[in-house]
This record gives C-alpha cells, sequence and structure tokens, in this order.
C-alpha cells in the first residue's frame, strides 16, 4: 500500500500503487437541476459504443431517478452499508475509503452484483412519497418528503480508481494524457474484480466475449477537443467536459473546470468518501434534502447551493454555467463579456469557439398578427 | 481436521468411483510407463492401474484478491506416459457443476496443473519467477461445454431473453445463413422467432459485425469461439504475469462429471515447443503444482486452492 494525495477528503489515504496524476483531467460536469430524465444521453452512449450482442444490459451512462432508483439496483446503498456509518470533519474525511480496513484476501471493498440487478434499470424510480408504499409497491423501508432528483452517471474516470487497483492482470490503466481510465480489451481474462470492486458500478461484464467493458469518454472525439456523445447529445443542456488541472498549486481561474470546482466550489464530486477522487462533478439540486445531499456529494453542498441561488448576480459564475451544451468544441478559457453581456468560450490557441447571451432577448408577441389577420392567443 | 475428513471421504468415493491400485503414500505422483496413445477419456480403463495421490488443497490466500476459506480440500491425481506424451487424471468433489461464463456473476469450474519449463529448477511457487519460467495447462469447465455444445452465448445462458436488433441489421444474416431482406430501413421478410438476430450465432458474423465483440475484434483468448480443445497452455515469470501461449496448443484435456465429481484428464507432450515444460532427462524427475477453482463460489484467477504442500515430485516410471 502505498498513501497518496485525495483532496477531495483532505487528507492522505492508502491506494495500492503510488499516486501518478495525468497531465490534465478530463472531468464532466453535470447540472441536477435541469436534467430531465430524458435519457437521450444513455441512447447516445448505447447506440454509439454498447449496442453489440453481450451488452444487452450495459449503460455505461444512465440516468436513475434518486432516492429510489438505482442500476445497477441499490448500487450505492449496499457500498455505504459496505462501509457503514463514516465521519466528516468540516471538510476531512474522517471514515475509511474502499482502500482502507480491507480484509486480507481483498485489495478493494466492494461486491458484485446479481445478473438481475441490471435487467430493470431505474427500478424504483416512482417510490417517492410516504402514498405509494401500499400493495405490489416495491420499497417498503422509510419514505421522504415530496423531493426527487434525476442522476445522470458515467464512470468517473477516477484519480484512483478501485477498478484499476482491483485488476490482477493489470489490464486497466488510466492515460497521462487526458486522466481517461480504460480496460485493455485484449488483456483482460473476466475475472471481474473491477466489476466488483468499482463502487459507481460502471465497470461491467460482457457476456459474449467474456471480458470486461468500460466508458472510453469516447476518446476518440476527446482527442479531436471535441466533447462526449453523453454531453453533445443532452437535450437537457445540462453537461460540459472540460480538462481541470490536476496540479492544485496551478489553477486557472479562467478555465470552467477549475472555476466551477476550485474557486466557486459549485461542483461536487459523487460519494467522494469512497476514496477514488472521481472526476465528475455535479451542481446539487437546490431544492432536495441538505442530509441527503451531504451524503452524497460530501460537506460542500450548503455552499454549491449557495452560489448557484446567486449565479444571477455573479456573471462570472453565470457564464461558466451559459457554456453547458451551448458548444461541441472542449473550452479552455472562458470569460464574461460585460460589453455584450456574454458568456465567450476560448479553445487552447485562443481562438473563439462561441458566445452565448447571458441574458435571453425577449420578444413579446402582439396578439393580432397584422400580416396575415390571425389572433394568436390561447384566451379564445 | 477438516482436510483429513474430506480425504478419507474422497478416499471412499473414489474406490466406487474409479477402482484403484493402490494409494501412494511416498507424496510423489508416479507416471506410469505404458505402451500405446495416452487416453483421453477421464473412463479409459488404463488409469485403473495407476498409482494415485491425493493431493491436499488449500486456500491462496499470499498475494490479493485470494481466498478467506478453501473451496476444495483435496484432489486426486495419477499419471501415465508412454514416452512421447504424459497424461493426468484429476478428481474432486463439486457439488455444483459451474460450466457457464456467459453470465456476469457465474464462474465457471477449472483445474490447472504448473509445471516447470526447464527440468530440475524450482521456479517461486508462486506462478515462477522471471529465472524460471513455468508453463500451465488450463482447463475450464465453460470451455468443455464450448466444445461439446458450440460457444456459449446470450441465447444459450438466457432461452427466453429476445433483443430486437444489433447492429448492422442490413447485413444481418438469419440463424440459417441466409440474409435477412432489409427495404427502405424496414425489415421486409417478416422474420421467424428461430431467425431473430439475438439467435444468430456469431461463428456467421462478417468482420464488420464482429467489430462490434470488442475482445473478439481484438482477439483476447478470452472470447474465442472456434476452440478445438477445453485446455489453454500458459506461460508466466510471477503472479499477473499469466499469458496465454496458445489455446490450440499441443496439449489436450477432457473433462466430465461423475456422481457429484469432476474428472478431469490433461494431456501434454513429453517434449513440446521451447516455451514448453519439458518431461525429459533429470533421471525422470520432474515436479507440478495443481490449482482447483469452483466456480459456484466465486473462484476464479487469483481466488483459487492451490495445492498447500508445494511443489509435489513427479516422478516417470521407466
Ligand atoms: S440527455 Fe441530459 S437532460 Fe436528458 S437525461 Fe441525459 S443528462 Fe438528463
Ligand atoms: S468509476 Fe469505477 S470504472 Fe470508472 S474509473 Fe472509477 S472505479 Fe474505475
Ligand atoms: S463519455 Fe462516451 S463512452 Fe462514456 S458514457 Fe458518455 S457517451 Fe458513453
Amino acid at each position: 500500500m502505498a498513501t497518496v494525495r485525495n483532496w477531495q477528503l483532505g487528507r492522505d489515504m492508502e491506494y495500492p500503487y503510488e499516486g501518478n496524476r495525468p497531465k490534465r483531467q478530463i472531468t464532466m460536469f453535470f447540472d441536477l437541476n435541469k436534467c430531465i430524465a430524458c435519457q437521450t444521453c444513455t441512447m447516445a452512449c448505447k447506440t454509439t459504443w454498447t449496442s453489440g450482442k453481450g451488452q444487452e444490459a450495459v449503460f455505461w451512462n444512465n440516468v436513475e431517478s434518486k432516492p429510489y432508483g438505482f442500476y445497477p439496483l441499490a448500487w450505492d446503498v449496499k457500498i455505504l452499508d459496505i462501509l457503514g456509518s463514516q465521519p466528516w470533519s468540516g471538510s476531512t474525511y474522517k471514515g475509511k475509503t474502499i482502500f482502507e480496513d480491507t480484509a486480507m484476501e481483498e485489495k478493494v471493498r466492494g461486491f458484485l452484483p446479481d445478473e438481475l440487478d441490471y435487467m430493470s434499470p431505474n427500478l424504483g424510480e416512482d417510490e417517492a412519497i410516504g402514498i405509494q408504499t401500499t400493495e405490489g409497491d416495491y420499497i417498503k423501508g422509510p419514505t421522504h418528503k415530496n423531493w426527487g432528483f434525476y442522476l445522470p452517471r458515467i464512470c468517473n474516470h477516477c484519480t484512483y480508481p478501485g477498478c484499476l487497483a482491483a485488476c490482477p492482470r493489470k489490464a486497466i490503466y488510466k492515460r497521462q494524457d487526458d486522466g481517461i481510465v480504460l480496460i485493455d480489451q485484449s488483456k483482460c481474462r473476466g475475472y471481474r474484480e473491477c466489476v466488483k470492486a468499482c463502487p459507481y458500478k460502471k465497470a461491467f461484464y460482457n457476456n459474449t466475449t467474456r471480458v470486461s467493458e468500460k466508458c472510453i469518454s469516447c476518446y476518440p472525439k476527446i482527442e479531436k477537443g471535441e466533447m462526449s456523445q453523453c454531453v453533445t447529445n443532452c437535450i437537457g443542456r445540462i453537461r460540459i467536459q472540460a480538462y481541470k488541472s490536476t496540479d492544485l498549486a496551478k489553477i486557472r481561474k479562467n478555465n470552467v473546470a477549475d472555476f466551477l470546482v476550485h474557486v466557486r466550489k459549485i461542483a461536487l464530486p459523487l460519494y467522494p468518501q469512497f476514496g477514488t477522487e472521481p472526476n465528475n462533478y455535479y451542481i446539487p439540486p437546490i431544492h432536495v434534502d441538505l442530509a441527503y445531499l451531504t451524503q452524497m456529494f460530501g460537506p460542500g453542498v450548503e455552499n454549491a447551493i449557495k452560489q448557484y441561488r446567486n449565479a444571477g448576480n455573479d456573471k462570472e459564475l453565470l457564464s461558466a454555467l451559459i457554456l453547458f451544451g451551448n458548444t461541441e468544441k472542449i473550452s479552455d478559457t472562458f470569460k464574461y463579456d460585460e460589453k455584450t453581456d456574454e458568456a465567450v468560450s476560448y479553445d487552447a490557441e485562443g481562438k473563439e469557439i462561441v458566445r452565448v447571451p447571458c441574458t435571453e432577448p425577449i420578444y413579446i408577441r402582439k396578439v393580432l398578427n397584422a400580416k396575415s389577420g390571425a389572433f394568436l392567443t390561447n384566451n379564445s | 481436521m477438516k482436510i483429513f475428513v474430506g480425504i478419507a471421504a474422497m478416499c471412499l468415493m473414489a474406490s466406487f468411483a474409479t477402482p484403484s491400485l493402490a494409494h501412494d503414500d511416498t507424496a510423489e505422483i508416479k507416471s506410469k510407463a505404458i505402451t500405446g496413445e495416452v487416453p483421453l477419456d477421464p473412463n479409459s480403463d488404463v488409469w485403473n492401474d495407476a498409482k494415485y495421490l491425493i493431493v491436499g488443497m488449500g486456500p491462496q490466500n499470499l498475494v490479493a484478491p485470494g481466498l478467506a476459506k478453501g473451496t476444495v480440500s483435496s484432489v486426486k491425481v495419477k499419471s501415465v506416459h508412454n514416452g512421447k506424451d504424459i497424461a493426468f487424471l484429476l478428481e474432486w468433489y463439486d457439488p455444483t457443476e459451474d460450466d457457464t461464463e456467459t453470465m456476469m456473476n457465474k464462474f465457471s469450474d477449472a483445474v490447472a496443473m504448473m509445471f516447470p519449463v526447464k527440468p530440475g529448477t524450482e521456479p517461486t511457487y508462486m506462478m515462477g519467477d522471471p529465472d524460471n519460467p513455468v508453463e500451465i495447462i488450463y482447463w475450464k469447465a465453460a470451455w468443455q461445454k464450448d466444445i461439446d455444445k458450440g460457444y456459449q452465448d446470450v441465447r444459450d445462458a438466457y432461452p427466453n431473453y429476445n433483443y430486437d436488433t444489433y447492429p448492422m441489421l442490413n447485413n444481418m444474416i438469419d440463424a440459417r445463413g441466409n440474409p435477412i431482406e432489409v427495404k427502405d430501413g424496414e425489415i421486409y421478410k417478416p422474420v421467424a422467432p428461430e431467425d431473430r438476430a439475438i439467435n444468430t450465432p456469431i461463428g456467421k458474423y462478417t468482420d464488420a459485425q464482429k467489430g462490434y465483440l470488442p475482445g473478439l475484434a481484438v482477439n483476447n483468448p478470452r472470447s474465442r469461439i472456434d476452440r478445438t480443445k477445453p485446455v489453454e497452455e500458459l506461460n508466466a515469470i510471477g503472479f499477473g504475469t499469466l499469458t496465454t501461449e496458445a489455446v490450440e496448443g499441443h496439449a489436450n484435456g477432457k473433462g466430465i462429471r461423475s456422481f457429484g465429481y469432476w474428472k478431469i484428464v490433461l494431456t501434454h507432450p513429453l517434449k513440446g515447443e521451447v516455451q514448453d515444460a519439458s518431461f525429459i532427462g533429470n533421471n525422470g524427475h520432474f515436479m507440478t503444482a495443481i490449482a482447483v477453482w469452483d466456480g459456484d463460489k466465486g473462484n476464479r484467477g487469483g481466488r483459487k486452492n492451490f495445492s498447500n504442500g508445494g511443489w509435489i515430485p513427479l516422478w516417470l516410471e521407466p
């Protein structure tokens, strides 16, 4: 075991390999206040990458309805249960990660789901409020007040991947150039240690080829400077991708990823307590129970919600948020253009990629269309 | 104590399963010299005259991932050779027959024998070392099923499962190998259930269609659909270095179920390729080690039982 730094936990932690951060890390952002669970992202990924035989129940991208929707079934409550109740002290995690306190015969704490757990994606999605605990309903346990939200998930291309740590064949690797985590399709022997170890259950087994597979972060697009399929096809424009600095001493305030994660701290990792330092970041839904959100996104939730509510006054933040879903090209830097009230995105050469108005222009339509003589109204 | 009981039960069962000459109490596998071909059939009469050795098994728990508790307590081993090939008969009790890897949470029963590549060397018991490579002959129940019943795919694992289609339907062939006609993007010819995409064996896929099966497209031996032998030959120079040497090499094998037991024959030439274990010279003295996996208990890879006495002496009777 080596000791590595996990900034999301505010402490050092144990990991089977020495720390080796990539030069830069591709990160994905999700504004959970905007997701409508249309599953367009799911289908964009599915039709691009996992439509083959043996991948029938595999969704590298999935969207689940929280708190009771899951894919695979109960994935997060199971691993939370295995880890047990664990404390944070301020922004320092005092509990155990999946790499710590493992049994002698295990490298990572985890569980292998049942095959049926994959067969009904989002089973439990309708179990939201007390009145639904009648006959025939799936969930019999405690219910919650009337809130819910949609959680889109892909592989986190973790800094300390559980999948990579668990693979006895070293068939899983993390690329230095962009931090993408891949399973070598010729080296994997189908032991499914990665499926068992990934706390997010984002490593999958292909029944036909008998080897494991996972999200490839659409690397052919990323290498061309374009965002992934699940990002560019997102109907709700809730997503964006950018490279985040991996050296925390060299944060760039005008980079979308660094700005959202390290400057405004509005985007938070999913279940940071697992210890993998995941590289997808979520803007928490502001109307959801705070205790639930804190369990899911760690101690930064209150600040994130405050920032989000203030975005209308914070033009820089608004600019970063408004770039979501407005360009296919990966942004290197961005700024708020005061003169035009626009968010502007630039590529690595400083060339402008896109300009988006921060305030949508308002058009008022007259009730009587003079040209056609038609009344355009629903108040008939 | 547990192991002792296991061995006693094994001896009792074994005496019913295969009439045996005698138990060899020198803790050495004595490979009996025979004339004629070495048998591939676990039920061949040739085995009756070979002495057996009971090898105690223990959990691999030196390197994670491993096993906390053993799942197979002992294996009964016999061997014969004919001056050209050597054969081993391995028998162990496993009440569950686990012969599929076509379901994400199912693992296959398996057995492997490990040999030093160079006679007279003593490689590290843990899968060899860089100076002393080992060769492994690996039989797997899932491969035996592939051989006996054809490559096991989604349809075999889930007989009632259906799936609309797979990529490149325009080039899709039905289960009989006939092209399915497509007109204006619609399937023109009504597709009978037995001709549905899910029923089309991947052996009939075009190369382009196989491109949607990544493991197969990059020739991962795991995805091999045209096996003719249920064994693989592998080389290793330490943990995590296991490399498939040949899927269709010189080694062969055959496994059958018999009253809750697995009975597996493994065969190997006495002298093969340079990377193969050699059984020539050294006054007939060699070594082996055995590993057994119980799929039902999630055994795979390093989660295995191995012969817990270290290397087992193997003597080829002249
Ligand atoms: S496409 Fe976008 S809005 Fe639709 S489910 Fe996916 S993340 Fe949510
Ligand atoms: S999310 Fe899971 S599969 Fe993806 S890198 Fe992290 S541990 Fe590996
Ligand atoms: S990044 Fe690409 S491969 Fe990964 S989930 Fe999104 S669409 Fe699928």
